[in-house]
């Protein structure tokens, strides 16, 4: 997946914005509240593989913040902006937490063998093969800088 | 999510897990999941065919119990998924590290190759 220029702020004023508490029980509400939203712009028939897309790149992205983001713990949030496109949804995360940066993450290798195999990055691999296009950007001054991670998923018939 | 457990010939351990199998489910599961199949050593086919959705938490689960059942000197067999969850173990290139078949009988012969 290329890094690209970052798009545009989604600008639809039927985007959804949402602040997802650093809570394991808000990865879901905030799925259903992302299905709930797509079934009230009348989407619900969106192709099964760019729901799984969408999905996937939620629960990744949201657990990696819940558990790397805010090291020192309290409570934070996760902003998630989703404006749907004629040709792609566009999501957006930001937060508060330490400057991370997925695209320079060192790669999820495959491994040889079982007995080899490393957990560490398959959740950013799948992000990664998930997305059409994403970018990541830390703004604002420091410190309270934000991190800012815009993607892209195309509308394909086959989704 | 859950998980049903069913002892077939051999003996072999059949697990089949319904539901989304991210990181929640992973939490929900993982414990009794790795214990009932690893625990034993034997054989063991995990039945996906009911599981909507897999994330990476869930494919952790999957190693690392296989891992473990290796460990043991058992073999772990997947089968079942649907499509979409297919797609997902091959980005991440899961069926390099354990056998995915399409139906129990094809995760039987390769238990037993």
């Amino acid at each position: 997946m290329p890094s690209t220029p970052c798009p545009p702020e989604a600008g639809a004023a039927s985007a959804l914005r949402l602040a997802v508490p650093n809570a394991p029980a808000a990865v879901e509400a905030a799925r259903l509240a992302v299905h709930a939203h797509l079934a009230q712009l009348g989407e619900q028939a969106l192709p099964p593989a760019l729901i799984y897309r969408l999905e996937l790149i939620l629960e990744e992205t949201l657990m990696n913040r819940l558990w790397h983001a805010w090291p020192d713990g309290g409570t934070h949030h996760t902003e998630l902006t989703l404006a749907l496109r004629a040709d792609a949804l566009w999501l957006r995360f930001e937060d508060d937490g330490l400057a991370f940066d997925p695209l320079q993450a060192a790669p999820h290798l495959p491994a040889a063998s079982l007995a080899e195999a490393q957990p560490g990055g398959l959740g950013l691999l799948l992000t990664r093969k998930a997305a059409t296009s994403c970018c990541y950007e830390r703004v604002g001054i420091e410190p309270g800088g934000i991190n800012r991670l815009t993607l892209t998923l195309a509308r394909t018939p086959q989704g | 999510m859950d998980m049903h457990v069913t002892e077939l010939d051999g003996p072999i351990t059949c697990v089949r897990l319904d539901g989304r199998l991210d990181a929640a489910g992973a939490d929900a599961i993982g414990l009794r999941f790795t214990a009932t199949l690893a625990g034993s050593g034997r054989p063991a086919l995990v039945d996906l065919s009911g599981c909507s959705f897999v994330a990476s938490m869930g494919i952790r689960l999957l190693i690392s119990t296989g891992r473990a059942l290796q460990q043991k000197g058992g073999k772990l067999v997947l089968f079942g998924a649907q499509p979409l969850v297919q797609a997902v173990f091959e980005d991440a290139a899961l069926d390099q590290l354990l056998p995915l078949l399409a139906t129990q009988a094809d995760a039987l012969d390769a238990l037993s190759a």
